[in-house]
């Protein structure tokens, strides 16, 4: 069906532009070549790694996309912590976007291989990809303007969101290591899906945002709250404002 | 350098084999987009390995917010997932991109009752 296919794209979609509207804060100046560079970078890497994708699957018995994946929230992790240590902001604010555009192209490739067996076949699936853009530009604009107006009353809040997306690749990185087996499974703290489900509107927005997860482990919670922490330390010592 | 790596692989791959020796393997397939079995006993307690098999041409993705896993399988393909350990109970998962008709429940049963069954 057609909606699904559009919250499908929609949910691949809305990490990254919510990361891109708020290193367009970070990097302004440089705007326009932060936008060109990302894209480019990241739609040539899909399209190189694309014909290939059915080997990388199979590679560590049927493991091989986690690992991919695992490695583009790595690379945006740490571009988006090198981005506050480091001058280079541009170049690592280039990095971790094209990582994400990397792993959401993927996704969606996956997803589109099989449209036509969702009765929605490939016109429709390119429909619900420009209706899922639309939407998520909506968003990511809005998201973009509410972070300019917040940030005058209040200049911190760009470390705080940059610091929230770079805890999300911490929760991320956990649950694929949880998957690949190389961390225990445990028990979750809690369940809040009663309160707020995860497929809610509301839920796949804090989940682009924060990693928003409906039963975290006390690890998983500890590592995103790490992540967090250490994100807005190292934008204070920057000096971190908007 | 070459020596090396040929001993870090291979240490490695001792260490999987370990690994996998340790954990029992059940069998799920995608068939025409639906699990079969639909209901996959398992024995609670322990770490097991379900290995998915698609035998469909279209990908799908097994996810499961009970288990906390997501995979997506590609046409003609398999995974394994690493599972458990479970509480006894019964788990639902369904295949993400076709919810209307791929669908089960994995049942962690006590080690003491049936072990490994299929009941489909």
């Amino acid at each position: 069906m057609l909606i699904n296919t559009v919250m499908v794209c929609t949910r691949e979609l809305l990490p990254i532009l919510l990361l891109l509207s708020a290193l367009m804060h970070r990097v302004r100046g440089n705007t326009p070549y932060f936008l060109l560079f990302a894209t480019a970078n990241g739609l040539g890497l899909l399209l190189a790694v694309t014909p290939f994708l059915a080997s990388l699957a199979a590679l560590a018995e049927g493991n091989g996309l986690e690992f991919l994946f695992a490695l583009c929230h790595a690379v945006s992790l740490l571009s988006l912590m090198l981005s506050l240590v480091h001058r280079w902001t541009l170049l690592f604010s280039v990095a971790s976007v094209t990582a994400m555009t990397l792993l959401c192209g993927v996704n969606l490739v996956i997803y589109g291989l099989g449209a036509d067996t969702r009765g929605v076949g490939s016109e429709g699936f390119w429909l619900g990809i420009v209706l899922a853009t639309g939407i998520g530009l909506s968003i990511a604009v809005l998201w973009y303007q509410l972070l300019a107006e917040v940030s005058r009353l209040w200049t911190p809040v760009l470390g705080l969101v940059l610091a929230m997306m770079a805890a999300r690749q911490s929760s991320e990185l956990y649950k694929l290591f949880q998957q690949l087996d190389w961390i225990e499974s445990v028990s979750p703290l809690w369940n809040s899906a009663s309160l707020l489900r995860e497929q809610s509107e509301v839920g796949v927005f804090l989940q682009a945002l924060l990693g928003y997860e409906a039963s975290p482990t006390p690890l998983q919670l500890l590592i995103w709250a790490m992540t967090l922490a250490a994100m807005m330390l190292l934008a204070r010592r920057k000096g971190e404002t908007v | 350098m070459r020596a090396i790596g040929l001993f870090l692989k291979g240490t490695l791959l001792m260490l999987l084999a370990c690994d996998a020796a340790a954990e029992e393997v059940f069998e799920l397939r995608i068939r025409e987009h639906l699990f079969q079995p639909s209901r996959l006993e398992v024995p609670a307690g322990r770490k097991i390995r379900i290995r998915v098999i698609n035998e469909d041409p279209s990908p799908e993705e097994f996810d499961s917010f009970a288990l906390n896993r997501e995979k997506v399988i590609l046409g003609r393909s398999q995974a394994i997932l690493y599972v458990g350990p479970l509480d006894p109970g019964e788990y639902p998962f369904s295949g993400d991109y076709h919810p209307d008709s791929a669908a089960g429940v994995l049942i962690a049963v006590p080690v003491k009752g049936k072990r490994g069954t299929h009941a489909d």
